[in-house]
């Protein structure tokens, strides 16, 4: 008893909270200091890490005193492992905005407000609101967007002026109609060409389903509203009609012949003209150009259920952060603030990691907002509706079980859709408490 | 203890030792403590090892399974609300333990006698036999991440199997892309790589005295009788350990099923798609865990799995004795 009473004090001594008060101080624009070298700790690897180590190289020529390493596959536990271990990353890149909260509640990020404006950096002039109401939480700023994804509609000019349509659909109603007429069949009765895929397992599919595109929310108070919102409903509702006009069974034999691998290589359905409409990341075009495909097309907003909501998206990318317990805090917010927010820095990495670039000057000024096929992404980050569902502790936990539930759903395994979603709400207010 | 004989730990040179030395004098108590030393310094590595990497581990897992712990703030003690949680409001849980039954009930049996069908027929190859062994043993040193990916595609709808199948007038399954057909699939992975059980079984077919297959004839047995009354009893130790390691390695099933529903997912982040069927109790604990960094949670889980393993096994241990048989009593 006394060997286990001992071992319960060691691994609750091990245990201690995060946190780290010590101010962060701004260094300015300094030409000479001491040698120091931090590390960066992403997600990035191969050729996207390259791009990164390309704008780290600028940082060193313009510091020269500054050297930053990137360390290749880090995702987001690996960074709390690091910092929990007392030996976290001088600078720390966040896959996506889900664990943000959970970072910046318990203090693993850095609030960097404060040095922000020591350093008269006006983040709200910097950066869309979009952007920054996924990387704060609580009051607190913890990250900074460092480039994003933003959801558009991607369709095939050919195939719709074919079918008599020289515009892309505004409204959900209109991409049902217009996803019915573009849908043909083989001899067999199977899908030929799809005019749009709304299954959730279907390339990015789930995305236009998670609440944006008609207007729903996530939590109220930060209790999940699922079960009482009832956009939710009409949002899965016209999901499910779309899928009973085609046929369920046609659709995910459609889906699994193409193959969820096929998203990312050249036999991609949109890329190879199976498929007419889709809702796809700005990364899409990229793709296609590397892939050559010879699909005419041309990207726009994503319909919405209400014309006020057209034009907006989901957004959500990268953020960069400072992690708690770091040796050299201001040195850190020198390479944070410059990656993050010098535009020549942000056009670079726009351009070589194909995302949305996220401060105003660098909208304005990139490629990416200049070529027609990616602007409209830059466009939709920019709407005033576009956004991430707010961020809560509850991490991934809540996409993941709406994924699991609109499965159930598509397949007719829900008879009821709103006993559903309260039982859906009831169990992400469950896992949000475990924490 | 009889003059001159030797218990475990000692040499036949401290017999000797001892007689020279009466018991409870000062040399032969230093001589004594020397000995323990010398076995705990020989023994320490294996210590150090069991007491930072099983035992603390296990005790802090245990410790954390009482507190809600998401790795950034320090563990906040709850009893067994986790436990609670789990077993009334969580219903992935559940559909997580049905999961990893039906491979227990259904993929591992079907591996150990697709593995035994497989050694039966080796066992009677006369020539180029080491051909068809290795053959037969090469899927199980495949990776289990690429075999996983390689039969995502063997599997696809319109992949090589289905091919055959509609070949053979016979009906194409969506595999990884219907709920109904997604465990299949795996256990079809799980059939193909039983190659480490083929080999020791095919051992086991190898030792089985030839006497007792000629006996048998002369009594008039026919193959069946042959292979119920002869091969069966005396491979029946090795099956056994089939069947052990195979529900061991059925409860903590997990990396097929991660990489065949990470391959067919459209969100790249959802496990156990299509609507959970490849959620298996390891995956869950994993999401848990690495994605919600519900530790607290995901040491409960753990925690239950280890007791439902320990209670599993020790039954199988308990009924072996009935149908396990054991050459020379």
């Amino acid at each position: 008893m006394g060997v286990i009473g001992l071992a319960i004090l060691v691994v609750t001594g091990c245990t201690a909270q995060i946190g780290d008060s010590r101010p962060i101080s701004p260094l300015g624009s300094l030409a000479h200091h001491k040698p120091v070298t931090l590390t960066l700790w992403g997600f990035f690897t191969g050729r996207e890490a390259a791009v990164v180590d390309g704008e780290l190289a600028q940082l060193h020529k313009r510091y020269p005193w500054l050297t930053v390493k990137q360390v290749q596959g880090k995702i987001d536990d690996d960074v709390l492992r690091g910092i929990n271990s007392g030996h976290p990353p001088d600078l720390a890149l966040l896959g996506g905005p889900q664990n943000l909260a959970k970072f910046c509640d318990s203090g693993a990020l850095r609030d960097i407000g404060p040095v922000a404006r020591k350093d008269h950096l006006d983040l709200s002039a910097t950066f869309p609101k979009q952007v920054l109401t996924y990387s704060s939480y609580g009051g607190k700023t913890c990250a900074l967007p460092l480039l994003t994804d933003a959801f558009g509609l991607y369709y095939n000019k050919t195939l719709l002026a074919k079918a008599g349509y020289h515009h892309p659909p505004r409204t959900l109603s209109e991409l049902t109609t217009m996803a019915k007429k573009l849908t043909t069949y083989n001899k067999d009765g199977s899908i030929k060409v799809a005019g749009f895929v709304p299954l959730s397992t279907f390339y990015e599919s789930a995305h236009a389903l998670q609440g944006n595109y008609f207007g729903a929310s996530w939590y109220h108070n930060g209790t999940s509203v699922l079960g009482t919102d009832s956009a939710w409903v009409r949002g899965l509702d016209w999901e499910k009609s779309l899928i009973k006009s085609i046929g369920y069974d046609k659709l995910s034999k459609f889906a699994a012949t193409l193959g969820a691998e096929s998203e990312f290589a050249s036999n991609n359905g949109f890329e190879t003209g199976k498929v007419a409409m889709m809702i796809d990341g700005e990364w899409r075009v990229a793709f296609a150009t590397a892939d050559k495909t010879k699909v005419d097309y041309a990207t726009a907003p994503f319909p919405a259920d209400n014309p006020a909501l057209y034009g907006s998206g989901q957004i959500g990318g990268t953020l960069i952060g400072i992690p708690a317990g770091v040796k050299h805090p201001s040195e850190s917010w020198l390479a944070m603030r410059y990656l993050a927010t010098n535009t020549g820095a942000l056009n670079q990495l726009s351009a070589g990691l194909k995302n949305v670039p996220t401060t105003f000057a660098s909208l304005r000024t990139s490629k990416f907002s200049r070529n027609p096929l990616t602007s409209t992404f830059a466009q939709i980050l920019q709407n005033k509706h576009s956004s991430w569902k707010q961020p809560t502790t509850a991490g991934q936990v809540d996409i993941d079980l709406l994924t699991a539930f609109e499965g159930k759903w598509e397949a007719g395994q829900v008879g009821d859709l709103r006993g559903g979603l309260r039982q859906l709400a009831k169990d992400v207010n469950t896992q949000t408490a475990i924490r | 203890m009889r003059s001159g004989s030797v218990t475990v730990g000692e040499t036949p040179t401290s017999g000797r030792t001892a007689r020279r030395a009466p018991t409870g004098g000062r040399g032969s108590q230093r001589l004594r403590r020397r000995r323990r030393l010398t076995v705990l310094a020989f023994m320490s590595p294996w210590i150090v090892g069991f007491l930072a990497f099983v035992l603390y581990p296990m005790i802090s897992s245990l410790y954390f399974s009482f507190t809600t712990y998401d790795l950034t703030k320090p563990p906040r003690w709850v009893g067994l609300h986790n436990y609670w949680l789990l077993f009334t409001q969580d219903p992935v849980f559940w559909q997580s333990v049905r999961n990893t039954l039906w491979i227990i009930c259904i993929g591992v049996p079907a591996k150990i006698l697709f593995a035994l069908a497989v050694a039966l027929v080796i066992v009677r190859i006369r020539r180029g036999a080491g051909v068809y062994r290795t053959i037969a043993y090469l899927p199980a040193i495949v990776p289990m991440v690429a075999a996983g990916l390689s039969f995502v595609y063997l599997l696809n709808p319109s992949g090589p199997v289905n091919g055959i199948l509609g070949a053979l007038g016979l009906g194409k399954p969506l595999w990884f892309g219907d709920p109904h057909w997604a465990k299949p699939g795996l256990a079809i992975i799980m059939i193909w790589a039983a190659g480490n059980t083929m080999v020791i079984l095919l051992a086991a077919l190898l030792d089985v005295p030839k006497d007792l297959y000629e006996a048998a004839d002369l009594d008039g047995a026919g193959a069946w009788a042959r292979f119920r009354r002869v091969t069966l009893p005396l491979i029946s130790p090795v099956l056994y350990f089939a069947l052990l390691t195979g529900i061991i390695e059925g409860f903590q099933y997990f990396t097929q099923a991660y990489v065949a529903s990470k391959a067919i997912s459209g969100n790249a982040q959802t496990l156990g798609a299509p609507q959970n069927s490849l959620m298996f109790y390891g995956t869950w604990l994993y999401q848990q865990g690495y994605s919600y960094f519900h530790m607290g949670y995901a040491s409960a889980l753990a925690w239950i799995l280890f007791l439902a393993l320990f209670a599993v096994t020790l039954v199988l241990i308990r009924t072996s004795r009935r149908w396990v048989h054991y050459s020379g009593g």
